[in-house]
């Protein structure tokens, strides 16, 4: 038979620090629907600049980088 | 299944030079990005983001993926647990959080690294190189990772619910075991 112990509750610093990271989430989730923040990925780019979305490197960085 | 001290701290030496490791890497991004962004010389905004894709494959991402999998041995491994305490909890949500936004970014990244890299990019196309991306990320990850740093530290109070039924089921396992000593016989 186990003994119950009286739960406790949440700590503060717990939902302080879940509030703060739902509003940040939810402005990051803002700005990716906006299109005003950063987003992650080469696609962006083609929003902000047409020039450099039409034109792929044309210098591998292949001989720079061995990418794992 | 508990580690042997030895083991444990082994463990903890090692998810601490990696996290700290890793927040360093992440400090020398920063001065870089900064400079990518400040610098009127365009060879070095050039070079900057060269060194950044370097950077982000051979120490951000070696270092992160490191940093969370030394950390679930070391939650997993100990009597901490992985969801026990809320501390523990959100170093677990921050890394993974940071790990993935820094695996996405590489790709951006590495097309950056690439217009930098092209000696016929025109002008236009280096103007994508200012912008404060790389700066805005850095910036994140440091906050993210210097929050951990004090987590660990300090580790603030406050077990989960799931945290406190353990606790409450080892209590219980304790005071059968008192109560009945002839359990302790057949305990491992």
């Amino acid at each position: 038979m186990s003994e119950s112990l009286p739960r406790i509750g949440t700590p503060r610093w717990v939902k302080v620090a879940a509030i703060i990271a739902l509003v940040v989430g939810l402005i990051f989730v803002i700005l990716l629907l906006t299109g005003g923040g950063a987003g992650h990925g080469p696609s962006r780019h083609a929003q902000s600049d047409a020039a450099v979305a039409g034109s792929a490197p044309s210098v591998s960085t292949e001989h720079l980088v061995q990418q794992p | 299944m508990t580690m042997r001290p030895g083991v444990r701290k082994f463990a903890l030496t090692a998810h601490v030079t990696f996290s700290v490791g890793w927040l360093g890497a992440v400090a020398g991004s920063m001065a870089i990005a900064v400079a990518a962004v400040t610098s009127q010389d365009p060879q070095i905004v050039r070079g900057a983001y060269l060194t950044l894709e370097l950077t982000g494959w051979y120490a951000l991402v070696p270092l992160a993926l490191a940093s969370l999998l030394t950390g679930l041995v070391q939650s997993l491994g100990t009597t901490w647990g992985l969801f026990r305490h809320y501390w523990v909890l959100f170093k677990l949500l921050m890394n993974l959080f940071a790990t993935i936004v820094l695996l996405l970014y590489m790709q951006t990244l590495s097309f950056l690294a690439g217009l930098a890299a092209d000696p016929a990019a025109s002008a236009t196309e280096l103007s994508v190189l200012r912008s404060p991306t790389a700066v805005i990320h850095t910036g994140g990850a440091m906050l993210l990772l210097l929050l951990a740093v004090i987590l660990s530290v300090y580790k603030p109070r406050g077990m989960t619910a799931y945290g406190q039924r353990k606790k409450a089921d080892r209590s219980a396992r304790q005071h059968s075991s008192a109560s009945h000593p002839q359990l302790l016989m057949s305990q491992p």
